[in-house]
């Protein structure tokens, strides 16, 4: 399998996109999918999405990007954590 | 990390309303610049924090770092719900009981706080020993636990 890129944003590119990255690329080691995590801000999406597989974000992304989006926030309370994990794996797949 | 404010029982009717209580006590007490709580709403407006755990609603709102003047956090248990937007979702509305209001200044602090808070909104345990905590002394002897020892 190719290797992915995968966006991981939130307001200010530090707190909860650090879990949540954290989050992904755990998921993504267990399903033994290669991925590359960028980490950034929800205003600079839309810079690093063209290229990428998935936007992973705890934010809402105001500009329009080409790949799907997904709400992370699961991971942050624990409810829906593995759903969440499974609809991320799914997307990664070719 | 300090412990900047600890309001139990609070009653009060929006999530505004509980922000500006936190921020003045924060204010007042020397943690936070005056502008913090206008500073917290309109993040609010525009990056919700309610997180809908699955023990009890939980907000963590927070502003930028410059109106923050000594690393601290405002706790407040409401007698009754009031609703945060949810973050990463706007439209939708979380029932608060657990306001956890953050001031901290660098990345690293704040990344800390977010992991502490992060385990302990996922423990039922923790959560509803302080849901149900009566006193200070209770409600503080969670706290302490889930942030370290407060100086």
């Amino acid at each position: 399998m190719n290797r992915k890129r995968v966006v991981v944003a939130c307001g200010t590119g530090i707190a909860t996109s650090t879990v949540v990255a954290e989050k992904v690329a755990e998921a993504c080691r267990r399903e033994g999918i290669d991925v590359d995590i960028i980490q950034c801000k929800a205003t600079e999406v839309a810079t690093h999405a063209p290229g990428a597989s998935l936007v992973v974000a705890t934010t809402t992304i105001a500009t329009p990007v080409s790949v799907p989006v997904i709400n992370a926030i699961g991971f942050l309370t624990g409810v829906g954590e593995e759903e969440l994990s499974r609809r991320i794996i799914e997307a990664l797949k070719d | 990390m300090r412990l900047a404010v600890l309001e139990l029982e609070l009653e009060a009717d929006s999530a505004d309303a509980v922000i500006n209580r936190l921020a003045e006590g924060m204010a007042e007490r020397g943690f936070v610049r005056p502008g913090y709580g206008a500073a917290v709403r309109e993040r609010e407006r525009v990056s919700p924090t309610g997180l809908p755990a699955r023990g009890a609603g939980v907000a963590i709102p927070h502003a930028d770092p410059e109106f923050v003047l000594v690393p601290a956090i405002g706790f407040a248990k409401l007698t009754r719900p009031v609703f945060f937007g949810e973050m990463g979702n706007p439209e939708a509305a979380v029932p608060v009981q657990l306001v956890f209001m953050l001031a901290i200044r660098d990345s690293e602090g704040q990344l800390d706080a977010l992991r502490r808070l992060i385990q302990f909104i996922q423990d039922d345990e923790r959560l509803n020993m302080l849901k149900r905590a009566r006193d200070k002394d209770a409600a503080l002897a969670v706290l302490r636990n889930v942030f370290g020892k407060f100086e």
